[in-house]
């Protein structure tokens, strides 16, 4: 099963080299982790998209968890209410006879159109990440030259925010009160 | 006040109460090695291995419950405490390891003696830090002793380029930590408690196990007053040894492959375990599929992540033992289970732990001899081999956290560079190391380390030319092909006594009181070289991939009634 991972760590040297351990560690494969600053100062807000069984993930977060410099890990696989946004920036192949459909497609998927060659577009949308699976299966007949991808990260709707959140159902009964 | 950032570290370390650092001096090593002629009131013992280093400051650890330090220059050096670091961290003992560095400008060019080692112990460390600015050295050595120590313990490296350790540096020791996320929880909730009383109030057939644990958090007297209270026997892991007196009626001894019979039928039979600091590991549970069938698990530790890591516990209950055993004394009324200790009884006599091995000396006699000689109140350091199984069956712990010995990741070559650090915690009597021939030709330069600093120290060598528990499993498992296990080594008495060390050779069960008491009474070190039968096996064995109830006796013995 696909897992949501979201982490709130400090900002410090070997950090990353830590978490990547983690998941190596267990031959666990990282669909997407992303890396970016939190509303805290010196600490980075982590979302990693990863595959695996849900005991397994238990004891990777706890793992994660124990990492000095972990703030806060959180399996969000199960919010109902949440956000997760992804962009993309792919570039597609055109001639004079496909451009007009190309730029079409990216109209109908409200993708911008960011640059424009002789041979080529550079479309730039940002969405759901299945969103962005269904607009690169209906650009891939164009020919898609290159295409990057920031890999998803996620966010609670409403007032509910990470740091308030209880560590996880799991282990709040371990812990006191 | 401004000193240089060696001299920084040797302020630190004595406020954390250092006194004493195992230590091999290098190039990039030199500004804290010169620093040191300042500080008289540290003792820095030389020795011959850096390994040996890592291990004297787990040894200590163990001991005495503070923080070993141990100090290595770079690459090589560093590098070399790597096993050492590796044991520390399976075993959860609290070591600082500080590795000199190249200088900061030159850090990744492949300097010369330069190589990763935050890189390298990322994995076998519960932190490390690599110090770039002055103005982190200080905060860095403080987390340092504090991440070792708090929680789950462990190693935690620190790497000192050489240019901080010259330049000059501000010092001032912080009060507070400041390391948000870091909050290990040791008390657990009333509420747990609680659950906990009412679950042990309604087992019939409880059995506590007794883990590393107990150790590190010094619940030894906690462990006692818990199992009188509720009137259950105590199991123990390899490293729970010692966690309760061997005289103590509860007190079962080891279970697991090596177990004795009867701590083993009696965990596989409890209808509620309550393991307490241990980690379920598998040469503990044999197949986990058929571990302890009838029982629920009521499982207390200070790390969260080992609780339901192997076996699902109906009760998880994160906290220091020590805190937890306090809080559930004083809720717990006494119970008595006089029927399921005699259960338990009537397996001890079944199941007797008998020497049934023939010849002048066997291995278990020399054991067994041990313990005359020490009345079971020695200070034992083990290798790893069938020897440390041999301790861990026929030397009945009577002295609390007695018994040290590398069990997470087995470490050959253990044993003598620990007991430096043993005998620095029990500088007043003699501490005994038993260790096989193979175990001691990995680290026996540190026989050199034992004869400067005139440590007493009994070495105890249970020779019998073969890398013995390999040799077990190629006898059982492998059609006795014994490939890679037959060891030659020196002529072990010679050996010692070309480094000062009085020796002598055993070769018969009659000679061994006299033996021990030669060791005994020699003020300083000393050797005995126990050429022990080569081809014994340790028993009772469960096999790997079997259950506990299937332990396998010794042959020789009568045969085990169904």
């Amino acid at each position: 099963m696909r897992h949501v991972l979201v982490a709130l760590v400090q900002d410090e040297p070997g950090m990353l080299a830590r978490m990547g351990n983690l998941f190596a560690r267990r031959g666990y494969n990282v669909e997407s982790f992303t890396a970016g600053a939190s509303e805290l100062p010196g600490m980075t807000r982590i979302t990693i998209v990863v595959e695996g069984s849900s005991t397994a993930l238990d004891q990777i977060a706890k793992q994660f968890r124990k990492l000095v410099g972990a703030l806060k890990v959180a399996d969000v696989t199960a919010d109902r209410d949440q956000l997760a946004y992804e962009m993309l920036l792919v570039k597609v192949g055109v001639s004079a006879k496909t451009r007009q459909e190309v730029v079409s497609l990216a109209d109908l998927f409200k993708a911008r159109i960011v640059d424009v060659s002789s041979t080529t577009l550079i479309l730039e949308t940002t969405g759901e990440p299945s969103k962005l699976d269904k607009l690169l299966e209906v650009l891939k007949p164009f020919g898609i030259k290159e295409q990057a991808r920031t890999g998803a990260v996620f966010m609670s709707r409403g007032p509910k925010v990470l740091t308030q959140r209880p560590v996880s159902p799991v282990d709040r009964k371990y812990l006191a009160e | 006040m401004r000193h240089s950032g060696a001299e920084v570290v040797w302020e630190c370390l004595i406020r954390e109460g250092v006194d004493i650092v195992w230590a091999y001096p290098g190039g990039a090593a030199l500004p804290i090695f010169d620093a040191l002629a300042k500080y008289p009131q540290i003792r820095h013992v030389l020795v011959r291995h850096e390994q040996a280093a890592a291990h004297a400051a787990d040894g200590y650890a163990r001991a005495t419950g503070k923080v070993g330090v141990c100090l290595a220059t770079s690459g090589p050096g560093a590098t070399n405490l790597v096993t050492g670091i590796a044991t520390a961290m399976l075993d959860s003992v609290p070591i600082v390891a500080l590795t000199a560095q190249v200088a900061d400008s030159v850090i990744g060019t492949d300097a010369f003696q330069e190589i990763n080692i935050t890189g390298i112990t990322l994995p076998i460390t519960k932190h490390n830090y690599l110090v770039r600015h002055s103005r982190d050295l200080v905060r860095c050595v403080r987390e340092a002793f504090y991440l070792a120590r708090t929680g789950r313990p462990g190693p935690v490296l620190v790497d000192l380029p050489k240019d901080i350790l010259i330049a000059p540096c501000e010092f001032h020791y912080p009060e507070r930590i400041s390391r948000p996320g870091y909050r290990p929880v040791v008390r657990s909730a009333p509420y747990q408690i609680q659950r906990a009383a009412q679950t042990i109030a309604g087992a019939n057939r409880p059995v506590i196990l007794a883990g590393h644990g107990v150790h590190m958090a010094r619940a030894w007297e906690g462990l006692r007053r818990f199992a009188e209270r509720i009137s259950a026997p105590v199991a123990s892991t390899l490293l729970g040894l010692s966690a309760m007196s061997a005289d103590h009626p509860l007190c079962l001894g080891m279970a697991g492959m090596h177990g004795v019979a009867w701590a083993n039928l009696a965990v596989q039979n409890a209808d509620l375990l309550i393991a307490l600091g241990m980690r379920m590991d598998d040469r503990f549970t044999g197949d986990l599929r058929r571990f302890a069938p009838q029982a629920k698990l009521l499982h207390v530790d200070i790390d969260p992540a080992e609780i339901g890591k192997r076996v699902p516990a109906a009760l998880p209950m994160v906290g220091d033992v020590r805190i937890v055993l306090e809080a559930l004394n004083a809720e717990l009324p006494e119970m008595d289970h006089r029927d399921w200790l005699a259960q338990i009884e009537a397996w001890r006599e079944r199941h007797p732990l008998e020497v049934h091995a023939q010849g002048p000396l066997p291995p278990q006699q020399v054991i067994r001899g041990l313990y005359e000689a020490t009345g079971g109140e020695g200070v034992v350091v083990s290798d790893v081999g069938q020897h440390q199984m041999w301790v861990a069956q026929h030397y009945p712990f009577r002295r609390l956290n007695s018994f040290f010995t590398s069990g997470g990741l087995g470490t050959m070559g253990y044993s003598l560079p620990a007991a430096l650090g043993v005998q620095a915690g029990h500088p007043d009597g003699p501490v005994w190391v038993v260790v096989g021939d193979g175990s001691f030709q990995m680290n026996l330069q540190e026989l050199a380390t034992v004869a400067q600093e005139r440590l007493s120290i009994k070495i105890v060598i249970m020779d019998n030319g073969y890398l013995g528990m390999v040799r077990q499993w190629q006898e059982l498992f492998h059609g006795a092909r014994y490939i890679g296990t037959p060891i030659s080594g020196p002529d072990f008495v010679r050996l010692a006594e070309s480094y000062g060390i009085p020796a002598r050779r055993v070769t018969a069960t009659a000679e061994l009181a006299a033996a021990f008491a030669a060791a005994r009474e020699s003020g300083g070190p000393y050797l005995l070289d126990c050429k022990v039968e080569r081809d014994e096996n340790v028993y009772p064995m469960v096999q790997p991939g079997t259950s506990n109830t299937d332990f396998v006796e010794d042959p020789r013995g009568r045969a085990p009634e169904k």
